[in-house]
């Protein structure tokens, strides 16, 4: 048997001490109409809020088609997270290793002759030990211990003072600042790794990611692009499948345009330079006649194969195409230039369930989309929603009208005070008794 | 070492508490107006040039005993009456007529004022005071005088200094925000202020005068910034025209890490600013103290991104 499209395992979702959602399974088979009922303030919206990663769950899992929706952590967020690390641990070491002194002891000797980049290094990571160091001051330089506290021997040149310190027996390296820079660098690595987990851990799971695992929903409350006209709010969504418009992405034969011009622009410039007779000029004209044809170049390629291309505009045409044909089939075709603030709002519902449609998803959640309908239009609404399930997306849905919920859908789940209390077919809920106790009450209909 | 930690552990909560006393002030009005009072620090700014301009006025320099200790507290009372009042008048005058506005537009009136109480605080920097070192360039620094005796309460022989300042400094703000907290709490103020932090519309309904709770909030945050000026005088010794720009950005981020509109987290906050700031000066170095400073503020809000005592408050979708 393949895995459910949706799963959620003993999902709880708490705001301070208030439980909203309490250990909820759920499971949504390929193909199906579920519903999730309740009395208000049950969790319903809390639990589609929990499954689009609007609010990450306080523990439990969702599994989309048997793999759980967070991000995996991969072996780049594990190098982003130790670089992150490295990085604080090492300011930490550097603050409580005195900047000043460092300075001093590692960077204002440069001046003398014979002190190289390697030899910088070198004192650094002695300064770092808390080995003995050398610090140039009024004129002489100092032979210090590690700590700073001990003056060893004084010299005239850092060249003396060097040898000086060979000369020096085995000095012990100073224990207290060598364990507080130990213990800098180890706590500042820690908490920076701490700090980098906890800010991935915030992306994990997100509505974008959702949205690209083909999880689309509507809002309660409608949430629609509102100075954009209906054409434009679907098309927003369609963006994900149009394929590559941005020329920067476009996988062409980019480099095949830019490498020869490039190297004739270096040819060019070569010529031009040495024609000139300024040889030493020559590397910065090469540089700059790269640069001018090779950018050139990718200019055009930008207008060829891009943005202006025939493909992208078939593209974009049809885009447009699938947009009006979705419009049709929500019934909004009329009304694709209007701006979607002015739509009635029944239409503007309507006009979500279409944008929804445009991500492609494969699983569709919607938030009460019958409230505030009239009768005709709530029988509608379910004809429309047994219409999304025969294209093949599967639906999940809040709903307080009973007549649309025992209408459409092949299985029922109730939630009371964030905890599931049934679930079955419309038949086995409507004849549950504790169902009845705790929600439906006396008069059937809410 | 350990008198080390315990002298920048003193030099911490002193000034933290200053911190705190003016991060009070921007938190209860971002509280309820939803608001960032720039003009606070330089509040705070002008109302320290009053209380060198009184301490002079009062002779207190060289005062000592009972003298001394009146002179103080007319001092303290009409700093704190002078901050109020001018904050209060800052609210009626401009941030009122435009409570109706997009939020940008007090924003932005409120760095306008910023600047006029800047150009003021020259002005006052000015006057042929004595007390001002006569004859001074007007931005230059101003001494305040060291008024109060300046012995170790701890004995001189002891390798920790507690100065008579550093427990009036704390004594005064602990007893302030206590203060500041009953009336919050239980007070029917304080219960008004907190109804129209939480929902002003609603609390208009309730019958409460909210413009009225608004103008109590700025009388009480600039009466706090008056009273944080004296300390803050009394404490660090020089006043300078620019100085509640830099005050109040530290006061206004110890608010947001404690969590901006809430009182307890802007004492939080202040406190913690000013350990981390007097631990950072003693052992990484005066000069990186910024950077250190704002870069474990950072640190914290990835940890706590509404502040250490802020609500996690969600947005309903």
């Amino acid at each position: 048997m393949t895995a459910p499209l949706l799963e959620v395992r003993k999902l709880t979702l708490k705001f301070g001490g208030l439980t909203a959602v309490s250990e909820v399974d759920l499971t949504v088979q390929e193909g199906e109409v579920a519903a999730v009922i309740g009395p208000n303030g049950a969790g319903k919206t809390s639990l589609f809020n929990a499954i689009t990663g609007i609010y990450e769950p306080t523990s439990g899992e969702v599994l989309l088609g048997g793999e759980d929706v967070r991000e995996p952590m991969t072996r780049r967020h594990l190098v982003q997270q130790a670089l992150a690390g490295l990085l604080l641990g090492t300011m930490a070491l550097l603050a409580t290793a005195n900047i000043d002194t460092m300075w001093l002891a590692v960077v204002k000797n440069r001046a003398e002759p014979g002190f190289s980049a390697g030899a910088m290094a070198q004192e650094a990571v002695r300064y770092l030990q808390a080995l003995p160091r050398i610090e140039p001051r009024v004129g002489r330089f100092f032979v210090v211990s590690g700590d700073g506290k001990t003056t060893l021997g004084t010299a005239k040149t850092r060249q003396e003072a060097l040898v000086l310190r060979d000369a020096l027996p085995p000095q012990p390296a100073a224990a207290t600042a060598r364990w507080l820079r130990l213990l800098a660098l180890v706590v500042g690595t820690a908490v920076g790794v701490a700090a980098a987990r906890a800010v991935w851990k915030r992306t994990r799971r997100t509505p974008t990611s959702l949205a690209r695992r083909g999880v689309a929903r509507t809002f309660q409350n409608i949430r629609l692009f509102h100075n954009m006209t209906v054409l434009e709010n679907v098309l927003v969504a369609m963006d994900r499948h149009l394929g590559h418009t941005q020329p920067w992405t476009h996988p062409s034969r980019r480099l095949d345009t830019l490498l020869p011009l490039g190297l004739l622009g270096m040819l060019l410039a070569l010529v031009a330079t040495l024609r000139l007779g300024d040889p030493a000029g020559a590397l910065p004209a090469i540089l700059l006649g790269a640069f001018l044809l090779g950018g050139i170049a990718y200019l055009v390629h930008i207008g060829r194969r891009g943005a202006f291309s025939q493909a992208t505009l078939a593209l974009e045409a049809a885009a447009s195409d699938k947009a009006l044909e979705l419009l049709t089939f929500v019934g909004l075709a009329q009304n694709a230039n209007d701006l979607s603030r002015n739509l009635p709002y029944g239409y503007q519902r309507r006009l979500e369930i279409a944008r929804a449609l445009a991500t492609q998803p494969r699983l569709l959640l919607l938030d009460e989309p019958a409230a505030g309908m009239n009768p005709s239009e709530t029988v509608a609404l379910m004809h429309l929603i047994r219409q999304i399930r025969d294209r093949g997306v599967t639906v999940l849905l809040i709903e307080h009208h009973m007549r649309v919920v025992m209408g459409i859908s092949d299985r029922i789940t109730v939630l009371v005070h964030g905890k599931r209390i049934a679930e079955g077919t419309a038949e086995e809920i409507r004849n549950n008794p504790s169902v009845i106790e705790a929600y439906l009450g006396t008069d059937g209909e809410h | 070492m350990l008198d080390t930690i315990l002298q920048q552990l003193i030099i911490g909560l002193t000034n933290g508490m200053v911190f705190a006393l003016v991060a009070l002030g921007y938190t209860m009005v971002y509280g309820i107006l939803e608001f960032i009072n720039f003009a606070h620090g330089d509040v705070f700014m002008l109302t320290s040039f009053l209380a060198l301009t009184l301490v002079g006025l009062f002779d207190l320099q060289g005062a000592s005993g009972a003298s001394l200790a009146g002179g103080l507290c007319l001092v303290i009372l009409t700093c704190a009456l002078f901050g109020a009042g001018l904050n209060y008048v800052i609210d009626r005058l401009v941030y009122k007529p435009l409570r109706k506005a997009p939020k940008l537009a007090p924003l932005v009136s409120a760095i306008g004022v910023s600047f006029i109480l800047q150009n003021l605080g020259l002005f006052w920097g000015g006057m042929p005071l004595k007390v001002f070192g006569g004859g001074n360039q007007a931005a230059a620094p101003k001494a305040f005088p060291d008024i109060l005796p300046a012995h170790n309460l701890l004995g001189a022989g002891s390798g920790l200094t507690l100065m008579p300042k550093d427990v009036l400094v704390i004594g005064a703000s602990l007893v302030v925000m206590a203060a500041l907290y009953g009336v919050v709490r239980f007070s029917k103020l304080g219960k008004a202020m907190r109804a129209t932090a939480q929902d002003p519309a609603a609390a208009r309904l309730m019958g409460i005068d909210v413009d009225q709770v608004i103008g109590a909030t700025f009388l009480v945050g600039g009466g706090l910034a008056g009273f944080a000026a004296v300390i803050y005088s009394l404490y660090i010794n020089t006043i300078h025209y620019q100085m509640g720009y830099q005050n109040g950005l530290y006061a206004f981020t110890a608010a947001v890490v404690g969590g901006i509109g809430n009182i307890p987290g802007a004492v939080l906050g202040g406190l913690l600013l000013g350990l981390v700031r007097a631990y950072s000066d003693q052992f990484i170095g005066a000069q990186w103290q910024p950077a250190v400073l704002f870069g474990i503020l950072i640190l914290i809000l990835i940890f706590r991104p509404s502040g250490l005592l802020g609500s996690t408050a969600r947005e309903k979708v």
